[in-house]
């Protein structure tokens, strides 16, 4: 998984679709091609490796800003998830909650950044407002959605795999220009609304 | 000299079915539960997309980068670093929009040329309400009732607009976005004096109410002299008197509850300028303005759903008038709208609008009648994302305007209150289809038709009536059309963080309108009247750069156009107050360039319009002579700039200077605009 994440971050991967759908390639004629590729650009690649850049949180913070249900005690309780069985996702994880604790939080709020792997996020019982979804945690699509619906948690990730599985309502990214996609279904089946205005203005999966 | 035209055109005759679709509507406007209240936050959705929001092309919130027709988007610190005094200084920045300067705070803005004194075809609202006073055809720019600390962003849209706001958006729509008072924080007292005479106050504040909403208080008013050159003798009428202009504006936004939102605005202005009217004689102008505005708007099951009432009162006096009868304008316009914005699936955005308007307007000078035409409307948008990349937006809108005139009549008139019982349905439609190819380009293909119904004034609210002859609007003149087919593309250079725009356009008005030329034969003399005169066409090249570098921004842009006039024979080459071929600059280059550092901005701007020809009266008023004639205005440069220092965080020093480049300069066919100089002081708390 982490070798199609560094795939889709690469602008010099020559991924044929793209990059964007790198987790979906999962045959192994596919795989062994998509080896072969990041040879190729792994100088660049593995670097960026399943990090999310302070702009795709900085986005996505203001986007989380139109969320009706959010707290009004000025701190966003932030459930970073990660894969806790791929290679650096903890660290990347760690990273991003980093990131998280320095940019300024929806309508002036402070986030909390708490670190959850994947596989325990179920029995998580603390204080959660979102859930900030990691590249390479799609596997566990189901968890995460229940989670989600049982505990009204807006689901928000800067991974485009996460829509085609189905566990994020919101995508947020802003490489060149800011891209936000809304699974509206999803959104619908765990109670969480924004305005109508900010619906016309994003992208309706 | 023509006949005034007594027949209807084909598909402006009446229907009421209208009526029905306005049922409709209002029966899909029943409300519903409602989700999540708003109001657009232009701020926040600015920050977040990187880029400004605007409802101003199809109704429906979108990324400027995405809408379906060529616009500007003029924000505030294009406005502060602007330099101007006037919304009318600012404009004249703008790529593509022609700004005629007659007097020392009166012009005319239009957008791609068609300017002209009392200039009809520019569609002008402050936050959606109208404040184009569409009983005289024109924009009363000075009593515009706000100041421009108060407005987030201005947004011109280019080329016919009707079939969102109605009749009259046929050469563009500027439409001003105050700041919202539920969301936004905007507290400044600015002080201004320079030269001409010129003093100027002005304060805005804004605080809020809990969580329960928001308020916006707005004060301003100034005064100058006009300019000293000399006023071409064939149009003075009026010795020049001091400017002088002061406004108030109260603006509330409240949450009613979760899920509504209410707006109050209120707001009075006054102002007295020298200026020329629509006849191009100068005369000394009086107006004063109130209106009052409710908006609601819920989220619901059925959409988002807003509802909106104004009255604007307009009162205008313009002396010494005609033949020295003073006119006394008196405009009451009454407008409630209803609107529904909804998406079907992840693809579809629709919009469905009904409005009703009531405009009424009393006889001057001669008085005891009034002449007044009711609307109902209704329209529909329809936004379809075909793929991600490609989208297609058509709206149409159908207004059914019935005509209405009560009172006297004086002896001799060539009508009867029931020749004003005439309806028009006006049809307007925008198609634009948006390809975005990659994240750098954008391409644009639009088609547009927009409809400019005659002033209240035109259509009979004009009336004169002397011993051997008259003056009178009537009621049969025909609308003009305007019709627009574009194509656009903007292309992003991420190297030098710049935007390269352009446009093609072409256009075509037919039965442009004029204040004069109709004559109907009585027993007692003849009643001299306003008409059709033509058609006219245009096309046209617009190129733009702009960009930010480090501590620098900069523009550049050019506009190529050629006009070209079909009007009758008596109209021809400037003979009837109306000529489009002769005073549209066929080259208009503008540019600027600025620079902040720290408490530092200084910026600079120029302008380039290539030889022109502009309307004068001449003087001969014997009835068969032209009543105006062309007179030729050389290409010029004009030169604004403004340096700006902070003096502390809360405290701005700034200079400002308009036409700097020469003592005083030829720019339209009225006096020559002097260089202005002034300097002011910004306290932010």
């Amino acid at each position: 998984m982490a070798v199609q994440q560094s795939c889709r971050r690469s602008k010099t991967c020559a991924d044929p679709d793209g990059g964007r759908h790198a987790g979906v390639a999962r045959r192994r004629w596919i795989l062994g091609g998509a080896v072969a590729l990041l040879a190729m650009c792994a100088p660049i690649g593995a670097g960026a490796a399943g990090d999310v850049s302070d702009a795709d949180l900085q986005a996505g913070a203001r986007a989380m800003g139109f969320l009706d249900s959010l707290p009004h005690d000025g701190v966003v309780v932030i459930g970073v998830v990660y894969s806790g069985v791929a290679p650096d996702g903890k660290a990347q994880a760690q990273q991003t909650a980093e990131r998280l604790r320095a940019i300024a939080g929806p309508n002036n709020a402070r986030f909390q950044p708490t670190l959850i792997p994947v596989e325990t996020l179920r029995q998580t019982q603390d204080r959660l407002d979102v859930l900030y979804l990691m590249p390479g945690v799609s596997a566990f699509a189901g968890t995460i959605v229940e989670t989600a619906r049982q505990r009204h948690l807006l689901t928000i990730s800067d991974d485009p795999v996460c829509l085609e599985t189905g566990c994020c309502i919101l995508m947020v990214r802003a490489e060149r220009r800011v891209e936000i996609v809304l699974d509206i279904a999803l959104a619908d089946a765990v109670g969480v609304h924004f305005p109508s205005v900010f619906m016309m203005l994003v992208t309706r999966k | 000299m023509t006949e005034v035209p007594q027949h209807c055109r084909p598909r402006s005759c009446g229907s009421p079915a209208i009526v029905a679709v306005l049922t409709a509507l209002a029966i899909a406007a029943v409300p519903c539960p409602v989700a999540w209240a708003q109001a657009i936050d232009y701020g926040a959705f600015e920050q977040l997309l990187g880029e400004p929001v605007t409802a101003s092309v199809t109704g429906s919130a979108q990324r400027a980068s995405d809408v379906p027709a060529t616009m500007e988007i003029i924000t505030q610190d294009d406005i502060r670093r602007s330099g101007a005094r006037d919304i009318p200084g600012i404009l004249r920045h703008v790529a593509g929009v022609d700004v005629l300067e007659w007097a020392n705070g009166q012009a005319d803005v239009a957008v791609r040329g068609y300017d002209q004194s009392s200039s009809p075809r520019l569609l002008v609202l402050i936050d959606g309400r109208q404040v184009y006073g569409d009983y005289y055809g024109f924009t009363p720019w000075s009593s515009l009732p706000v100041e421009l600390s108060a407005i987030r962003q201005i947004e011109i849209v280019k080329g016919p607009n009707s079939a969102l706001f109605g009749f009259n958006a046929v050469g563009g729509v500027i439409n001003i976005i105050t700041y919202n008072p539920l969301y936004d924080n905007v507290n400044s007292v600015s002080l201004s004096g320079g030269t001409q005479g010129f003093a100027q106050g002005s304060a805005v504040t804004s605080f809020k109410l809990g969580n329960v909403g928001g308020i916006r208080l707005s004060a301003g008013g100034g005064s100058n002299n006009d300019f000293s050159t000399p006023i071409p003798p064939t149009t003075l009428q009026s010795a020049r008197l001091g400017d002088n202009h002061g406004e108030a504006d109260f603006d509330g936004l409240f949450r009613l509850g979760h899920g509504i939102d209410l707006g109050i605005e209120a707001s009075h202005s006054q102002a007295d300028e020298n200026g020329f009217n629509a006849g191009y004689l100068f005369d000394y102008f009086r107006y004063r303005t109130d209106s009052v505005r409710g908006q609601i708007n819920a989220d619901t099951s059925i959409g988002h759903l807003q509802a909106t009432a104004y009255t604007n009162w307009n009162w205008q006096d313009d002396t010494p008038g005609i033949f020295n009868r003073e006119l006394r304008f008196n405009n009451q316009l009454s407008v409630v709208q209803l609107q529904d914005i909804f998406k079907l699936g992840s693809d579809h955005t629709f919009r469905a609008t009904a409005e009703y308007r009531n405009d009424v307007e009393s006889t001057t000078p001669v008085e005891g009648a009034r002449v007044s035409y009711d609307v109902l409307a209704a329209g529909g948008m329809w936004e379809w994302r075909i793929t991600p990349d490609l989208s297609l937006t058509n709206a149409i809108r159908l207004d059914d305007l019935q005509l209405g005139r009560s009172g006297v009549t004086p002896p001799g008139f060539p009508f009867t209150n029931a020749s004003w019982n005439r309806s028009y349905v006006l049809p307007s439609y925008n198609s634009g289809l948006v390809w975005k190819p990659g994240d750098l380009d954008t391409l644009r293909l639009t088609a547009s038709e927009g409809v400019e119904t005659p002033s209240l004034v035109a259509v009979g609210a004009f009336l004169d009536s002397l011993p051997n002859a008259g003056n009178t609007g009537v009621p049969n003149l025909l609308p003009t059309y305007v019709t627009n087919y574009e194509f656009g593309w903007d292309h992003t250079l991420p190297s030098l963080d710049s935007q390269f725009r352009t446009s093609i356009f072409v256009q075509q008005s037919t039965d442009v309108l004029s204040v004069a030329g109709g004559i109907i034969q009585t027993p007692t003399g003849p009643f001299f009247t306003p008409t059709n005169i033509g058609n006219s066409e245009a096309g046209g090249l617009e190129l733009e750069l702009k960009g930010a570098l480090n501590a620098w921004r900069w523009g550049l842009s050019y506009r190529a156009e050629l006009v070209t006039d079909h009007f009758l024979p008596f109209a021809r080459n400037g003979t009837d107050y109306v000529d489009f071929q002769h005073s549209t600059p066929v080259n208009q280059v503008k540019g600027n360039i600025g620079w902040g550092n720290g408490p530092w901005e200084i910026d600079g701007y120029f302008q380039y319009q290539s030889k022109t020809f502009d309307l004068l009266p001449s003087g001969i008023t014997n009835g068969t002579s032209p009543p105006t004639t062309l007179t030729p205005i050389g290409g010029y440069v004009s030169v604004d700039g403004r340096i700006s220092y902070d003096i502390t965080s809360w405290a701005k020093l700034s200079v400002s200077g308009q036409n700097i480049s020469a003592p005083n300069q030829l720019q339209t066919s009225g006096p020559k605009v002097e260089r202005t100089i002034f300097g002011t002081v910004t306290i932010g708390f």
